[in-house]
């Protein structure tokens, strides 16, 4: 046998490695094994609650839209709060959230027709 | 526990030669087989199965170190290993003499080597913890050995 194969066949019956300090080790394991389970029922608990804010979030942004085209279709009819103007020098007299919007929506309905009035006039002047 | 945690770490030692590096793959290995439980074939024997878990661990580390070098200082306790009758080896002097002999070799290599030449394990135990087959073991075992030995007999040990 050479010097190499000995070297080798030395290793091999060489009394394995000891962890200087186990009980110290062992004790950093068992902690990392209790905080173990907590992360994974933190991560349970995150997958339940996710589909609830997802839901309550879709129907609320939903509510939101059909807030506001609703908003859209009564300004359209005439009401008591179409007859006044936030910022046409007028006293604004809506009382309610509501009331405000339909005032400012039937501004802008307003201004659209007025500026399509001038500009055909114009045109016709030419 | 403890005589499991002896294990561990001594394959974690050798194949990454760093303490430090081999005890956080010890409270890895642990962990691992805490949460996995359930995948663990009481058919096959326990020590397997850990070898399995922490072999891949070894080998996710060794990915993420630095190249292992030998440092000056490591000749010269290879050369007081070879030539004295010391029965046992400090765990500084595992890394020295590790450092020096696993230069070169493969990850791959070096697990092989580890388990069938250091460890003592026997080949089919390895085959089942490496997931290779009984030619390969022994393929990357020649390599690892006719690697070694030309290692050694560049640093004068014929």
């Amino acid at each position: 046998m050479n010097k190499t194969d000995d070297i080798l066949e030395k290793l091999k019956n060489m009394q394995q490695p000891e962890i200087n300090n186990p009980i110290e080790l062992t004790d950093l394991i068992m902690g990392s094994l209790d905080s173990a389970p907590s992360l994974q029922g933190r991560a349970r608990g995150g997958s339940v609650i996710l589909p609830i804010v997802r839901t309550v979030l879709s129907l609320a942004a939903m509510w939101i839209v059909g807030f506001f085209i609703y908003l859209k279709y009564e300004a359209t009819v005439p009401s008591k709060a179409n007859n006044t103007s936030p910022f046409g020098g007028g006293r604004v007299e809506a009382c309610t959230l509501k009331e405000v919007y339909k005032s400012r929506f039937c501004q802008d309905c307003q201004k659209t027709i007025s500026y399509t009035q001038i500009k055909s006039m114009l045109y016709e002047n030419k | 526990m403890q005589q499991h945690q002896r294990l561990v770490f001594s394959l974690a030692l050798k194949m990454l030669a760093d303490e430090e590096e081999a005890k956080d793959v010890v409270q890895e290995t642990f962990i691992r087989v805490w949460q996995r439980i359930g995948d663990y074939n009481p058919q096959k024997p326990f020590t397997t199965w850990l070898y399995t878990i922490a072999s891949r661990l070894c080998l996710d580390h060794l990915k993420q170190m630095r190249r292992i070098l030998p440092l000056p200082e490591d000749e010269s306790v290879l050369h007081r290993f070879a030539n004295d009758e010391q029965q046992t080896l400090e765990n500084s002097e595992w890394v020295a003499i590790v450092r020096m002999l696993a230069e070169g070799l493969s990850p791959k290599q070096k697990l092989v080597f580890t388990l069938c030449q250091l460890e003592g394990l026997p080949s089919a135990e390895v085959e089942q913890i490496t997931g290779l087959d009984a030619k390969q073991v022994k393929s990357n075992l020649y390599v690892a050995r006719q690697t070694i030995r030309e290692r050694l007999k560049h640093l004068g040990y014929e």
